[in-house]
């Protein structure tokens, strides 16, 4: 039983037809990428799986919920959550306040509660704090907790990034190119994690990468669009012979390998 | 940028890029650099002594400067429970000296602190910069007016008490404050202020306009004071302390819940809101309870206000309050009371000290400058304190490191 159905979406900004009739299962607890040449409608797919677009046609169910059309906090809340291609930290917070921010959902704080600050509102808050930082030592954050998130260093700031999406407890994580901008021994130490995060904690994940090494080695299943389309999807080793994904990354005739631009 | 028109709106100027420009500049030579880091520690004991130097209204002038530095040193060093102890001890200990002149002037300091510190709630926390904060304080003062004064013309005079009305005038305050919210969720940064701005014009000219419920220009007559335990709070000195009070609660409930997930859930809005969203934020109604937290301290201000002043008029509420108020949050440091506080003293007090300012040294005598020129050196200290410390006196945390950023040329993220 899939946990996540997307069921022939489109999505059209005026007349541009991002995505087109793009259907696909997810199943839990694997690890799906989703690649694509830029302008493939990748970015889009997430935007609409997390209520940041409506879907001008089609439904998109998770944990047989429907979700499309939901405010982004609500799909927050359905147990969706996910990280940013440009990174959108909280900047001006420390690290463990952008985790604590990922927390909200299970805080029940609420004004009254804050002014009168009682015994179970402060253990509360202590929990959640010590969770904050158990998430920050998950992802290899530890003793930077203080830290401004702006003052991170780039491969810290995406890992800051992955536990502040840990922090709202999601069932389905989507991380939108963990390793963008990585030196190869930054993405293999994402890879790693990323496997640690289904491993332990018996996440779905669905990712969007450019770094074929790292697609082929950490993903069990993908699905490739293309000019909003999808025109393959299938075990790594069954999509890098896909005729159709070869020429559309490379033209035809060409091996798919490299990263392609 | 709403800094930036925060900034211009705060000085009465337009600092743009060559303010920052100049400042920037000034901060590279050695000279510069040391006025920019330790000219407040000179600036205020000069102000000081000059203020100390006039012939009469000592008490107030003594006071203030005694309270600003205080406040200043204290508060800047975090000291804690012992400088507020004693902060707290000559706030109430200190207006016993004063006369009516000078306590008047240290109502209105509190006064202002106040809705400071509930205007902080919207735009220091939550990062919704408000131009019409000056409608809650009029629905407030109006509330009382009409409910209590006999002469009152809505016909609904009932003659509740104060302490009675002032929750209600709370919980009112807050609904408008939800109200003039929901229109504007969808706006950001500077369309939010217009319309902001607007709605504080609406309920002016409607409170101006309704003759029939309000008295329209002629203003509502005969408010009646608060009694506390059988006395009559009949002056500004007994008033004073009621917004002493009221500034003390308003700045306790406000931090606790800065500290609490309410207020992170705040500042995850100011700094991107969709993604406060995507991270479970109820954006909505996290921005909601912004606009009634602030608009019922505002509320209760207006309360007070109108109690003290006996007699109320349209022409009270006009855009200079929720001008006034704004530019002390900036002035102090948005985002942290600590900082309002201040800034009310600075920008409410200092125009009355500046009365008495004179020169009088060796051959130059200009004994009435601050009389005639006292908000040009107003004005001016305004305009200095801005381009020395753009981030406010006494800064939050965070206001400190987002205009740290503004100045930074390095590119924050690689893509």
């Amino acid at each position: 039983m899939a946990i996540l159905s997307v069921r022939h979406v489109s999505r059209a900004f005026e007349g541009l037809i991002a995505l087109n009739d793009v259907s696909m299962e997810v199943e839990p607890e694997t690890i799906v990428g989703v690649i694509g040449p830029n302008g493939a409608g990748k970015t889009t797919l997430f935007n609409l799986l997390t209520g940041f677009y409506k879907p001008t046609s089609g439904e998109i169910w998770f944990e047989n919920k429907r979700v499309d059309g939901l405010p982004l906090h609500r799909v927050a809340a359905a147990g969706i959550s996910r990280t940013f291609q440009n990174i959108r930290l909280f900047s001006n917070m420390t690290a463990v306040e952008n985790v604590l921010v990922g927390g909200h959902l299970h805080l029940s704080t609420n004004i009254a509660t804050a002014i009168l600050r009682l015994p179970g509102t402060l253990a509360q808050e202590k929990r959640a704090l010590q969770a904050a930082v158990d998430t920050l030592g998950f992802v290899g954050l530890a003793r930077r907790e203080n830290e401004l998130a702006r003052n991170l260093a780039y491969g810290e700031q995406r890992r800051l990034e992955i536990a502040r999406a840990l922090a709202v407890r999601p069932r389905l994580l989507l991380l939108d190119e963990p390793t963008a901008g990585m030196n190869p021994g930054e993405s293999i130490d994402m890879m790693r994690l990323i496997r640690q995060l289904r491993d332990d904690l018996k996440m779905t994940i669905v990712l969007i990468e450019h770094q074929m090494r790292v697609v082929m080695t950490v993903c069990e299943y993908i699905t490739v669009l293309d000019h909003g389309e999808k025109i393959s999807e299938g075990q790594p080793a069954e999509v890098q012979r896909d005729q159709r994904v070869i020429e559309a990354y490379l033209g035809t005739g060409a091996l798919l390998g490299e990263r392609p631009e | 940028m709403p800094t930036d028109a925060l900034r211009s709106l705060a000085t009465g100027l337009d600092p743009g890029r060559y303010w920052q420009r100049g400042a920037e500049a000034l901060q590279r030579t050695p000279t510069g650099a040391f006025i920019v880091r330790y000219g407040h520690y000179v600036a205020l004991p000069l102000f000081a002594v000059a203020g100390g130097l006039g012939p009469s209204y000592f008490g107030i002038r003594m006071t203030f400067a005694i309270l600003v530095l205080v406040m200043y040193a204290l508060l800047r060093s975090r000291s804690g429970l012992f400088g507020l102890a004693l902060l707290a001890a000559m706030l109430v200990y200190l207006p016993r000296q004063m006369d009516v002149f000078e306590r008047g002037i240290m109502f209105d300091i509190a006064l202002y602190a106040l809705l400071g510190i509930g205007l902080n709630v919207v735009v220091g926390y939550a990062g919704l910069l408000d131009l019409g904060y000056v409608a809650f304080f009029a629905s407030g003062a109006y509330l009382y007016a009409l409910i209590s004064a006999p002469e009152a013309g809505g016909g609904f005079a009932i003659g509740t008490s104060f302490w009675i009305v002032l929750p209600m005038a709370m919980v009112l305050a807050a609904l408008m404050g939800i109200l003039l919210g929901l229109p504007v969720l969808r706006l950001r940064g500077d369309y939010l202020a217009i319309v902001t701005l607007g709605f504080g014009e609406i309920i002016r000219i409607m409170i101006n306009n309704e003759d029939g419920l309000t008295n329209g220009p002629i203003g509502v007559f005969s408010i009646p004071k608060p009694h506390f335990g059988g006395t009559e709070l009949s002056g500004p000195f007994e008033l004073y302390f009621v917004v002493l009070a009221g500034c003390f609660l308003a700045a306790f409930a406000s931090e606790r819940i800065r500290d609490s997930r309410v207020g992170r859930a705040w500042e995850a809005i100011r700094e991107d809101e969709d993604v406060a969203s995507a991270m479970g934020v109820n954006t909505t109604a996290y921005k909601l309870m912004a606009f009634a937290i602030g608009a019922a301290m505002g509320g209760a201000g207006g309360v007070v206000y109108s109690a003290k002043q006996s007699a109320v008029f349209p022409s009270d509420f006009n855009l200079d309050v929720s001008v006034n108020v704004l530019a002390l949050v900036i002035i102090g440091g948005m985002g942290n009371v600590r900082g309002v506080i201040l800034g009310a003293m600075l920008l409410i007090g200092l125009p009355e000290v500046l009365r008495d300012f004179s020169i009088d040294f060796a051959f130059i005598h200009l004994d009435n400058l601050g009389a005639d020129y006292r908000l040009v050196i107003f004005g001016a200290a305004l305009v200095a304190v801005m381009v020395l410390r753009p981030e406010g006196l006494l800064p939050s945390r965070r206001r400190a490191a987002e205009l740290e950023r503004g100045l930074d040329l390095e590119p924050t993220t690689v893509t």
